[in-house]
């Protein structure tokens, strides 16, 4: 009964996926229902990429230029991640605590073991679990479908949707057994976006609401504010990404290199 | 003591206000009294495990009653850290094996979340889980790789099952391992 040692399992990649998408969410420039059609096919678009992708790399070894584009990608995505969380600890608990904690995070995803962060992120998926459903709870009550279909609506012609590096990574990052389940990222990534972009326009209707509110417009009795505790949850899970960002591009220059055809 | 300084939302408004009032009569910010009360505790501790058995209870009690009673009056504690403190030291005797460990990690916990707040709060759930990840009972994993509804190792590991049916199959974790590996 051994661990698995060497590369992380597609539910870590889907967490830290996961984690990204609720911060980043699908831009509320164009029409709700509209904004769900067209992150449909982006998803189907992506996971197609993704697949191509996982067919082109499984069980070959990386190129220079290949290692060098994934390196790229997940370092923008790691510094991304902890701007936002930055920002969080800023606006929400006053706390500028993560830059002091910034060297021995990445320390930690540098030197800790695939298998370490695998085992943490089944301990998180619990917890994310919980908070998904905590959150639902809450805002039960409050959500209408009317609001769906109120006629002003923010109307723009550009739309973009947050690609991420983990979505090509997928064949180095995990086992060649579960490389194919990675293809289904993309899908992951749109699921929680459009589930939070729903829960925002049925609870607000067609306004431009910060995602924060759906949040704060929790409420159960007594405890009427169960952002802050759903936010210190995010914070963990952007914590667990960054680290395992760290440990991500250490295992893609792990591997052996591809040798150069003359 | 995390929750009420930087999520105090997080709490009924009621028991906010009380927190809040309780801490403005105290000198001392909630982080240090947490640490005092916890480090007078240990003390108390110490001195009733040196001292002869049959006084050493009765004056852990007192000692702990009459510190406490005191450090109330004066003002220098607030009464929700030492109620806080006192669930959490009686917490750690549920195992009491742990002890030590547990102290540590308590003692830990506060500093680093009284420090550095949630970051820290977080800081130390990871290190507690790296900790966790890397135990084995038995050369088992505590964070085996396993989903939840599974066959589990031992039979009747939530409902006691019949011993002379356990008995006709292996049933703890080293049969199960031997009858693994004649299978493989």
């Amino acid at each position: 009964m051994k661990q698995q040692t060497e590369r992380f399992t597609p539910a870590a990649l889907t967490l830290s996926l996961v984690t990204a998408a609720l911060a980043d969410g699908i831009p509320q420039s164009v029409p709700v229902r509209r904004a769900l059609w067209l992150g449909v096919v982006s998803a189907v678009c992506l996971c197609i990429l993704s697949a191509l992708a996982v067919a082109m790399l499984q069980n070959k070894a990386p190129s220079l230029a290949v290692r060098l584009a994934l390196t790229a990608g997940l370092f923008m995505e790691l510094m991304h991640t902890l701007v936002q969380a930055q920002g969080l600890c800023t606006a929400e608990f006053s706390s500028m605590a993560l830059l002091g904690f910034l060297p021995l995070l990445l320390w930690a995803g540098w030197a800790v073991p695939p298998a370490s962060w695998n085992a943490s992120a089944r301990v998180l998926w619990w917890f994310a679990a919980v908070g998904g459903v905590v959150c639902l709870l809450g805002l039960a009550g409050q959500l209408h479908w009317y609001r769906l279909f109120t006629p002003a609506q923010p109307t723009a012609a550009n739309w973009d949707i947050p690609v991420y590096a983990e979505y090509f990574a997928g064949a180095l990052l995990c086992s060649a057994r579960s490389a194919r389940r990675t293809v289904w990222l993309p899908a992951w990534g749109f699921a929680v976006q459009a589930a939070a972009l729903l829960g925002s326009a049925l609870l607000f209707g067609s306004g431009a609401y910060p995602r924060l509110e759906l949040l704060r417009a929790w409420s159960s009795g007594s405890f009427s504010r169960m952002d802050a505790l759903l936010l210190l949850l995010w914070l963990l899970c952007a914590v667990y990404r960054a680290a395992m960002l760290c440990a991500a591009i250490r295992l893609l220059w792990q591997q052996p290199e591809a040798e150069v055809q003359p | 003591m995390c929750v009420a300084v930087h999520l105090p939302e997080l709490l009924p408004p009621s028991c906010c206000y009380k927190i809040e009032a309780a801490e403005k009569a105290t000198p001392l910010p909630l982080f240090a009294e947490m640490l005092l009360v916890i480090l007078l505790l240990e003390v108390i501790r110490e001195a009733g495990l040196r001292m002869p058995q049959s006084l050493g209870h009765s004056v852990s009690l007192v000692s702990a009653l009459i510190i406490g009673d005191a450090a109330i009056a004066t003002g220098l504690m607030s009464t929700p850290v030492i109620f806080v403190a006192s669930i959490t030291a009686i917490a750690v005797f549920v195992t009491p094996g742990l002890y030590e460990p547990a102290t540590l990690l308590r003692i830990g916990t506060v500093l680093l979340a009284g420090l550095a707040g949630p970051v820290g709060l977080a800081a130390a759930f990871f290190g507690f889980l790296l900790s966790l990840v890397s135990t084995e009972a038995l050369g088992v994993p505590y964070l085996a790789p396993h989903p939840f509804p599974q066959q589990p190792l031992s039979e009747d590991g939530v409902l006691r099952r019949n011993y002379r049916q356990l008995s006709r199959r292996g049933f703890n974790i080293w049969q199960k391992r031997e009858r693994g590996k004649r299978r493989s």
